[in-house]
């Protein structure tokens, strides 16, 4: 299922699978009400689909702005209350399914402020366990707040410990990183990407899988709106960075993978080499002047800002 | 070990039958606990040369490991400074 490293990978490992289904579809650029109850019908419909297509499946993954698209001049106009209707119907559907669901309402907060760009992991049980403001807005195309921390939910189904990460975020190294580092061995990143981005979020999916040793999950739209082309193409990735499965380009699909979420501790246990969740704070830890703990400070400027 | 290669005639499956010998140890551990399980387990280093895992890693400075490859860097590290 992953191609490895130099050494040999010892120990039993034992794994539940989980049943990741991931929708790409293309929502209305929503200018009325109608038309957002219209994109959670879809939504709800696509579900209705994997339960037909994936039966007992376990998860899932629909993509950014699925409930509102985003339409250039009035997107500003509709956006949701995290306790609304229309957030109440993927809840209730998921409990309907007894399924895991992610889900990317535009949320106008109840403090005042502008709008979150909000991730939202919904349980069996139609409860909202999980909870990820978008850290890197894709500006200045996209004027929402940005989230302050990436926190893991680490009791996800069938031993996931799921990252979530939007669109844009996908373009900073330091996201993939920090949800690895906060223990995620699955990273779940839902887009709504145009072209010309085909190639850059293919590249980017497959770094942050490689170099951080995760599953990687993709969900982008899928279509064609007033403004753009969503080219699709959502991907499943093991932790080498290499396909499990991808989805065409450009056209409604659903594609489905069962993962091994045991499989990536265990790695990070058992990994001798790629390895970066301890060579990454102890560089050069093999230098005999270093006696095995290598440097621990953290030298890079970038992150001294 | 990788030490011995580089001194001419290079043996190869060192870290072979290190890697072998290390099968059954689970991390994070520490090194007594992988002298305790594997300890007295015979390594081949060189053609008509061997070691005991002890005998390997005894003089490590890290004595915690909280994964395979700080062990790893701890053994590299020790072999080097021979």
């Amino acid at each position: 299922m992953n191609i490895g490293n130099f050494y040999a990978l010892h120990g039993k490992i034992e794994t539940e699978a989980l049943s990741v289904v991931v929708s790409q579809f293309c929502p209305k650029s929503a200018a009325t009400w109608e038309e957002i109850d219209d994109n959670v019908s879809q939504i709800l419909a696509r579900m209705d689909q994997a339960s037909a297509g994936f039966p007992g499946f376990d998860l899932f993954v629909s993509p950014e702005c699925a409930f509102q698209g985003y339409h250039a001049g009035k997107w500003a106009g509709f956006l949701l209350d995290i306790d609304g209707p229309q957030v109440q119907r993927v809840k209730d559907k998921c409990k309907e399914l007894g399924v895991w669901g992610i889900f990317n309402p535009w949320i106008k907060p109840k403090d005042g402020r502008f709008c979150d760009n909000t991730g939202i992991i919904v349980n069996p049980d139609g409860e909202i366990v999980h909870k990820y403001v978008k850290m890197n807005p894709w500006t200045p195309g996209e004027p929402t707040q940005a989230g302050g921390a990436c926190p893991v939910l680490m009791d996800g189904p069938k031993g996931a410990k799921i990252g979530l990460i939007i669109c844009a975020d996908g373009d900073y190294p330091e996201i993939w990183r920090e949800a690895a580092v906060n223990g995620a061995n699955i990273i779940v990143r839902i887009s709504h990407y145009m072209a010309p981005y085909d190639r850059a979020m293919q590249i980017t999916n497959k770094a942050g899988a490689y170099c951080n040793q995760v599953y990687v999950v993709s969900c982008n739209t899928a279509g064609i709106d007033e403004y753009y082309n969503y080219f699709g193409e959502s991907t499943i990735y093991n932790p080498d960075g290499t396909e499990i499965i991808q989805a065409p380009t450009g056209i409604p699909y659903v594609i489905k993978a069962d993962l091994y979420p045991g499989i990536i501790d265990h790695m990070k246990r058992q990994a001798v080499h790629s390895n970066p969740m301890y060579t990454y704070k102890n560089r050069g830890a093999s230098n005999p002047d270093d006696n095995g703990f290598g440097q621990a400070n953290m030298p890079y400027n970038a992150y001294k800002y | 070990m990788y030490f011995y290669t580089i001194e001419g005639n290079p043996f190869l499956a060192d870290m072979h039958f290190m890697h072998k010998a290390m099968a059954p140890i689970l991390f994070p551990t520490t090194k007594a606990e992988i002298i305790s399980a594997v300890g007295q387990k015979t390594v081949r280093v060189g053609h008509d040369e061997y070691k005991t895992v002890e005998e390997m890693i005894s003089p490590l400075v890290l004595e915690e490991y909280s994964c395979a490859c700080a062990f790893y860097c701890a053994l590299f590290s020790n072999i080097y400074s021979e």
